[in-house]
Formats: structure tokens, C-alpha cells, sequence
């Protein structure tokens, strides 16, 4: 199609007809896609502007029908393209299973997340119905002051669950946002692959978190990624995406203001209650130190709020991976030396997420916990004792 | 701010309308469209907006100094130290971490490498395309190809205008360069053309190569060793198509929109997986590198101006720098080795007299074709597998019998219009062009708007980067 062949041309005055009917189509069809876009869109100028324009736009054109039209249709989709001729990937991978994510609402118009540092995460999630908060500066409500934990546990190993008796097999569910779905999780599933007493069940998605339950609503879609699993363990890494401001009961709350800690606590809470129904063992993989400094700083709070919230449960482990990955003094760091002097890069290009190399030095106690030791990986030659930086929060205003 | 958002549909429709409203204001035209192509490269991050203002500007800068001098020596001086510069800049930010890391790999063979605490810069988005663009400029100017007399707002244009800035086609100053000194024809805009590509583009890039990576390759390549030979052999499949849709959609999206605002970029790909030979190939794949790599550096070698080793080693060379521009990883080097040894033994193989007339004939094109295309597979499983260790587990899964159980009907089917559409004639385009040139604007529009709605109901959730994004 690139190629240049003869082709018409028309007037700038046609090209202005043209897009002019096209917006106008556009909108009649997509009416409902630009309000869940618009809701989506990161806290800020944006968002204040686009989102009760299009909610309203929305409402105004509801009568018409054709959002249900098109919801109907995308659900039509989604059960021909999951339950009707293909099959879903679950069925695809022996060992694995993946279950599909419905959805109802807009694809293509959602941002893909991105990384600060430019480069894309994966694919963003497509959220269910979503709310439409109307949001205004959170300024009243006074919230307890916040005292979180600033010393973060170490171990570098994981106490093994009981073993599998034979014949039976374990199901694990890797769970979370890109730092699972980037680097680990296909660590851990060629490292399952290897053991036929091991089944690993997919429910990962990146771009997605616990702070924007209108971009990706965990406790929806979880139940719906199991596809009826029932995960015997579960490892979790999740949070790297939740370092940003959101609406609550129509309030902005701002990152990191004890309002913002509260409400994020509760949604922990709510997802790890979600995911210990039968008391399932979890693995709470703690965030990896980030390279850019303020980024950094937002995941070592999120950190310690998981830890605060989901450590001394007693189904859940809260597992620091600094210990493997960052250097000796807990900070970020991208390269390593291995016990043969090998240089290895623990880290992928964004100074974000794991490469293959650093989620290679993870996956093995993870495969151990799960009492399938994997082939050994050679270690760094160096381990950390991490402790998270202390933080004196304060009150909202 | 990726092509199919509604962000860039926003920042598109807003910078259109103000480019055509100034067109007839040539200077102002080309400010406002180099304010929105910083807008849109600074919307991933303003950090790196400064680097590619300098980077463009020195080359600007030296373009004018080669063009001012009439002393050869003073002009290769120039060029010389211009490129190097521009290649510095490439190198820092995309090589240094491998480079430190296969230092200290060679000093173990010695002995105990230092423990070095080291970090590679940020790779900035798009620095491959952009240094490559100052270079042509420098180029082209040396080389007498650029008539003009450089201004350094159309050289910061050049190198930055947005819809290539991000991920190619790599423009030629002198192709693109002369378009700036001229106002838009505002009565002849190819309309049609540039929206039959963008359409095509989306479809390529948000139905099949995104449904692919979701339901196919990416849980593939995650876990080889839960799959069977076949399985393994579709996903191989998938990636090739997947590589293709995603690439080609970028670049049609890109040269569809650039013709909305009356620019003409070069052709980027043209049905490569109908190549029967790998020159042939590269003629057709990714074009406006392959011919960047042969003017810029493989006949700079020498190109084939000398005997079969002197050529095969130009072309080992070319391919394996091709390759590590790619990234910083020898699964790129090991890629690009392998593709300079399928054009030397390509080479190696046409020079034998006994079988031209085996080489004409229909049935030796499409066995040809099919093994071309194997070949090639086999090399895209180095570009997307992470390390070499996954690329051993990829090869040996191949020798797993077992049941096909990847083999979605939507994959294959996606599978095959990727590779089967690549043999639609291209008078089919000409002929859609011709019919929708019937058509009212205001039809048009609405047949826009419902194939990016149907578009949209066909991709899978969300939107995926493209994958040339990260070179």
C-alpha cells in the first residue's frame, strides 16, 4: 500500500467537508467511547476540561440507542471470539491458562500506558462499565495522620509451601500490572513449564493498578481473568502504576496525602481480601527500586503502604525483590556482575521494569516456594538489606 | 501520543487546520509545524526535546558551513565531523551499557573484571530516525544532491516534522527539503490516497498485529517450552506477519498523514513476503533504511566495486551495523549476521551460470519465495526473542511433535490476510481511489468515520506501541 502510484487529488474545502462529517459520524458512533476515554485520561487539566464534555455529550446523544447498539455488538465480539470458533488462550498453552477479558466499552481510545521515561509499557486493559465521577479538589474531611513502617523486611528466601502430593498438580496465578507482565511473568512460565505438577494461570495486564479502578477494575476483571481457576498459590506484583493522584467519591485526592494512603489502603485491602478467599498463600512481590529519583520515591511509598497493609497476614509473604536486584545499598541499579564475572542488565531500558536477565535472579525462590526448584540462575555477587527511606507524612489540607 | 488515540486525533485535526489556514504564509507555516512537532514529541517527554532541537540544528548548522565552502578538503572536514558527532550522540545514549558490558566480558577472559557500578543513559524516543536524519541532511548537502541553500528552520523541520519523527520512513533531505520551499497547493491535496492509508495502517496495526501479539505470539514467545513443534511454527508465522502489520501500518499511517498536510513521503515497505530473493527482500522491506544503509555506508565501502570477498565483506558489514542499529543486543547482531549471509550466498548462488534458466522459470520463483520467507522467519526469531537462551528453546521446539492447539481460527485467519494481502495488485488501490473520487466529501467522511468505528470493535483492548518504537 506504500507504494506511490496515481492517485486523485481534492481541494482543502473538500478535505474540511470531509473531516467536518467525519467528527460529526464519529461522535454519533462514539459517543459513549470518548466519555470512558475522557475518564480515563491522568488527573489533571485535561481530564477537568474533557471529561464532563464528554459526559454530557454522552447523555445528550444516550436516546439515540446507539450506545447500547454498539455494547451489544462488542459483546457479540467477545463471545464469538471466546467461546465461539477460536479458542480462548487458555486452551492454547498446556501448561497455562488464559482467560479472556471481557469487554464493553471503548478500545482503541484508550492511551496506551507509558513509562515517564517514553518508553511503552504493553497493552493498556479495557475496563467495564466505568464511573463518571465529577471531581473537585478533596479540601475538606480532615484524615488521620499516616505512620507507615520504614523498615522493610530482606529475606532473600521464601519458605516452601508443603509439596504437592502425587498425581495432583499446583495452580499458580501471576497477578499484577507490567511488573509482572514484562520480564517476570515469562520467567516464571518457561520456569513452570518445566514441571507437569505445575499450572499457571495468566492474570496479569499492564497499564493497569489499584489507584484507577475506571481504567482497570481489578476486582471485576480478576474473578473473570481465573476463568473459573482455583489458584492453590498466587505471586502479585503490582503497584508500578499507582504513584498518581485519583477521584474518590467525586474528590481529587492527591498522591501520597493521607487521604490518598487511606483510600488506597482500603482498595489493597479489598484486593487481597478478593484474592485470599480459601486462604490461598501469596507472594506479595514488592516494587524493585526505579532510576529516576521521584519515581523511585512514589514506589518505595507504595511499598511500604503494601507492606503495611498486606505483610502481617497470614496467608500473604511480602517479598522486598531489592534484595536481588538493586545493589548493596538498596538503590537502583542497572547492571551486575554474576559469580563468573559475567556483566548481566538487571534492568530494562526504561529504568523501570525487569529484563529477562533480572527477572531471571526472581523467578528461581519463586519456583522453590512453590516447591518446584528451578535450574539454578547464577546469582549476583553481591545482596542487599533494603530499608525503605523514612517519610513523615501529613495531613491533607 | 500514539497514531490511534484519540489524543492524536485531537492534536492531528487541531495542527491541520492550522497548517492549511497559514499554508499560503510559507515561513509561519513552517514555524507552526515545528512548534507541533515539538508539542507532539514532547508529550512523551520534554526531557529530550532540547537533544533533538540540538542535534538538528548542528546539522543544520554544518549542512550551511559544507554548502558556503567551495574547498573539497574543508567540506569532507566538515562532513566528516558532523557525522561523527551525530553518530556520537547515537552511540552514548543507545550503546554505552552494551559496550561497558562487553568490555568488562572481555576483561574476564583475562582475569577478574573491576565490580563497576554503571548505568546507560535513557534511550530518547526516536534518536535512531532523527540522527539519521541529520545525517542525510549532511550527506545530501556534501554530495551536492540538496540544490537549496540550507535555512536552519527547514533543516529543524526536516529533521522533527512529526508524523516520521518517532519511527521513520527515514526522509531524504534532498527529497524532503524542496517541499519545504514551496507553499501547499491547497487545491491539490491527495486526500483519498492519505486516508486510505491511514485506514489501512490502523487496520494493520490495531486488528492484526495487535490480536496477533495478544493472542498468539507474545504468550508464545513467554513460554516456548509448553508448546509443540506446529504451535511453535504458527507463533514464528505470527511474528513475521506481526512485524509487518506493525511497521508497514506505522509508516502508512505516517505517509497518509503527511499527505494530508501536502507532503509526499518515500514508500517504506512494498509487499516484502512476495520477495523471492534476499536483495529482492531488502528492496521491499523497510525500505527507506536499506537504501539509507546502501548509500550511506555500503557504498561508501566500496559497495561491490571489487571482488566476491571485498563485496561479501561490505555486505557483512552493512548488515551487522543494520542489525546493532536496531539495538543494543547481539540477538540485533546475530540478526543482521544472518541476514548479510543470506544476501552473500544469494550472491554466491546467482553467479552460477548452469541454473538461469531453473531461476526464471514460475515454480523456482514461488519455491524461491517459500524458502525466502522460511528464512527470514528463522531471523525474526532473533529479534524478538529477549536473550539467545530463549532463541535455543524457540529452535528446539520446533523438533517437539505434538498437537496444534495455538491455532485460533482469528490467528490464522490474521495470519493469512497478512501474508496473502501482500499479493493484492496494486491497481486495486488505484481502482478504490478512483471510485471514493466519486464520492461526496461529506460520504467520504462518514465511511471514514464508521471503518475507524468498525476498527475499533475489531482491535483487542487498549493500544499497543509500536514495536519500531523502541529502535
Amino acid at each position: 500500500m506504500s507504494t506511490m502510484h496515481p492517485s486523485s487529488t481534492d481541494s482543502i474545502r473538500n478535505l474540511g467537508w470531509l473531516l467536518a462529517s467525519c467528527v460529526v459520524v464519529g461522535v454519533l458512533l462514539e459517543s459513549g467511547g470518548l466519555a470512558t476515554w475522557a475518564n480515563r485520561l491522568e488527573i489533571g487539566p485535561l481530564r477537568q476540561v474533557a471529561q464532563p464534555a464528554m459526559t454530557r455529550l454522552d447523555d445528550t446523544l444516550h436516546p439515540l440507542g446507539i450506545g447500547q447498539w454498539r455494547t451489544r455488538l462488542l459483546a457479540g465480539l467477545e463471545r464469538w471470539q471466546h467461546t465461539g470458533t477460536a479458542p480462548a488462550p487458555a486452551a492454547s498453552l498446556p501448561s497455562t491458562t488464559q482467560a479472556p477479558v471481557l469487554a464493553d466499552s471503548a478500545t482503541v481510545w484508550q492511551t496506551i500506558g507509558m513509562s515517564r521515561t517514553g518508553q511503552a509499557l504493553a497493552i493498556t486493559a479495557n475496563p467495564p462499565s466505568p464511573t463518571r465521577p465529577q471531581a473537585t479538589p478533596a479540601t475538606s474531611t480532615p484524615v488521620a495522620k499516616v505512620i507507615l513502617p520504614t523498615n522493610l523486611p530482606s529475606a532473600a528466601t521464601l519458605e516452601a509451601l508443603p509439596p504437592i502430593p502425587s498425581g495432583q498438580t499446583r495452580t499458580v496465578a501471576l497477578v499484577g500490572d507490567s511488573m509482572m507482565a514484562v520480564g517476570l511473568s515469562e520467567n516464571l512460565l518457561r520456569g513452570i513449564a518445566r514441571h507437569k505438577e505445575l499450572q499457571a494461570v495468566r492474570a496479569f495486564r499492564s497499564g493497569t493498578g489499584l489507584s484507577r479502578p475506571e481504567v482497570f477494575d481489578w476486582m471485576q476483571q480478576y474473578p473473570q481473568m481465573l476463568a473459573g481457576a482455583r489458584p492453590d498459590a498466587i505471586i502479585v506484583a503490582i503497584g508500578a502504576n499507582d504513584g498518581q493522584g485519583f477521584v474518590q467519591d467525586g474528590k481529587v485526592l492527591d498522591f501520597g496525602s493521607d487521604a490518598w494512603i487511606a483510600a488506597y489502603r482500603q482498595r489493597l485491602e479489598q484486593f487481597v481480601d478478593m484474592l485470599s478467599q480459601n486462604g490461598t498463600p501469596i507472594i506479595w512481590i514488592g516494587l524493585p527500586p526505579m532510576r529516576l529519583a521521584k519515581y523511585d520515591a512514589r514506589m518505595a511509598l507504595i511499598n511500604r503502604i503494601a507492606y503495611d497493609t498486606v505483610g502481617h497476614r497470614k496467608n500473604i509473604t511480602w517479598w522486598n525483590s531489592a534484595t536481588l536486584i538493586a545493589d548493596p545499598q538498596g538503590q537502583y541499579r542497572e547492571y551486575a556482575q554474576n559469580a563468573k564475572g559475567a556483566s548481566i542488565r538487571l534492568r530494562a531500558g526504561d529504568g523501570i521494569h525487569l529484563s529477562d536477565d533480572g527477572a531471571s535472579l526472581l523467578a528461581p525462590p519463586l519456583l522453590a516456594w512453590l516447591d518446584s526448584p528451578a535450574p539454578a540462575a547464577t546469582p549476583p555477587t553481591t545482596s542487599v538489606v533494603a530499608s525503605a527511606t523514612p517519610v513523615t507524612m501529613t495531613a491533607s489540607p | 501520543m500514539l497514531f490511534p488515540t484519540v489524543e492524536f486525533a485531537i492534536f492531528f485535526l487541531v495542527t491541520l487546520a492550522g497548517a492549511w489556514v497559514l499554508a499560503s504564509r510559507l515561513s509561519w507555516h513552517k514555524h507552526f509545524l515545528l512548534l507541533a512537532s515539538y508539542v507532539f514529541y514532547g508529550c512523551w517527554n520534554w526531557t529530550y526535546v532540547p537533544l533533538l532541537f540540538g542535534i538538528s540544528l548542528f546539522a543544520g548548522l554544518v549542512a550551511q558551513r559544507i554548502q558556503r565552502s567551495q574547498d573539497p578538503r574543508v567540506r569532507k572536514r566538515w562532513l566528516i565531523g558532523g557525522v561523527v558527532i551525530c553518530l556520537s550522540a547515537l552511540v552514548y545514549y543507545k550503546y554505552t551499557g552494551f559496550l561497558l558490558q562487553n568490555m568488562l566480558d572481555a576483561w574476564a577472559w583475562f582475569g577478574r573484571p573491576p565490580q563497576l557500578a554503571f548505568e546507560g543513559p535513557l534511550l530518547p524516543l526516536g534518536i535512531s530516525f532523527f540522527v539519521f536524519h541529520a545525517i542525510s541532511l549532511l550527506g545530501d548537502v556534501y554530495r551536492g544532491k540538496l540544490k537549496q541553500a540550507v535555512t536552519l528552520p527547514d533543516a529543524l523541520l526536516y529533521v522533527a516534522f512529526f508524523p516520521q519523527l518517532i519511527a521513520g520512513p527515514i526522509l531524504r533531505a534532498s527529497d524532503f527539503m524542496p517541499q519545504l520551499a514551496v507553499p501547499r497547493d491547497p487545491q491539490a491535496v491527495h486526500v483519498n490516497r492519505g486516508l486510505l492509508l491511514i485506514i489501512t495502517g490502523l487496520f494493520k496495526k490495531v486488528i492484526i498485529s495487535n490480536q496477533l501479539a495478544v493472542n498468539l505470539v507474545d504468550p508464545a514467545f513467554a513460554a516456548p517450552q509448553s508448546l509443540s513443534g506446529p504451535d511453535m511454527l504458527l507463533a514464528v508465522y505470527g511474528y513475521a506477519v506481526q512485524i509487518y502489520c506493525d511497521f508497514s501500518g506505522y509508516t502508512d499511517i505516517a505517509i497518509g498523514v503527511a499527505l494530508l498536510f501536502g507532503y509526499r513521503f518515500p514508500a517504506n515497505f512494498d509487499r516484502p513476503y512476495i520477495a523471492t530473493d534476499p536483495q529482492d527482500f531488502w528492496r521491499r522491506w523497510h525500505i527507506s533504511l536499506s537504501s539509507w544503509l546502501r548509500d550511506y555506508l555500503y557504498i561508501p565501502l566500496g559497495g561491490s566495486r571489487g571482488g566476491s570477498w571485498f563485496t561479501a565483506r561490505n555486505l557483512m558489514i552493512t548488515m551487522l551495523l543494520g542489525g546493532l542499529w536496531h539495538g543494543a543486543s547481539w540477538t540485533f547482531v546475530i540478526w543482521g549476521a544472518l541476514h548479510g549471509s543470506y544476501l552473500i550466498a544469494h550472491r554466491l548462488w546467482a553467479a552460477i551460470p548452469a541454473i538461469e534458466r531453473l531461476r526464471d522459470t514460475t515454480a523456482w520463483r514461488w519455491v524461491a519465495r517459500v524458502l525466502l520467507f522460511h528464512a527470514v522467519c528463522a531471523a525474526w526469531i532473533f529479534f524478538r526473542a529477549p536473550s539467545l537462551d530463549l532463541v535455543g528453546d524457540v529452535f528446539a521446539r520446533f523438533a517437539v511433535a505434538g498437537p496444534v492447539t495455538l491455532a485460533s481460527a482469528g490467528s490464522v485467519v490474521l495470519i493469512v490476510l497478512g501474508i496473502a494481502g501482500q499479493y493484492a495488485p496494486p491497481r486495486w488501490h488505484e481502482a478504490l481511489d478512483r471510485e471514493l473520487a466519486r464520492w461526496a466529501a461529506p460520504v467520504r467522511g462518514a465511511a471514514l468515520a464508521a471503518s475507524l468505528f468498525v476498527i475499533e470493535l475489531l482491535g483487542p483492548s487498549g493500544v499497543a506501541p509500536f514495536i519500531y518504537f523502541q529502535f
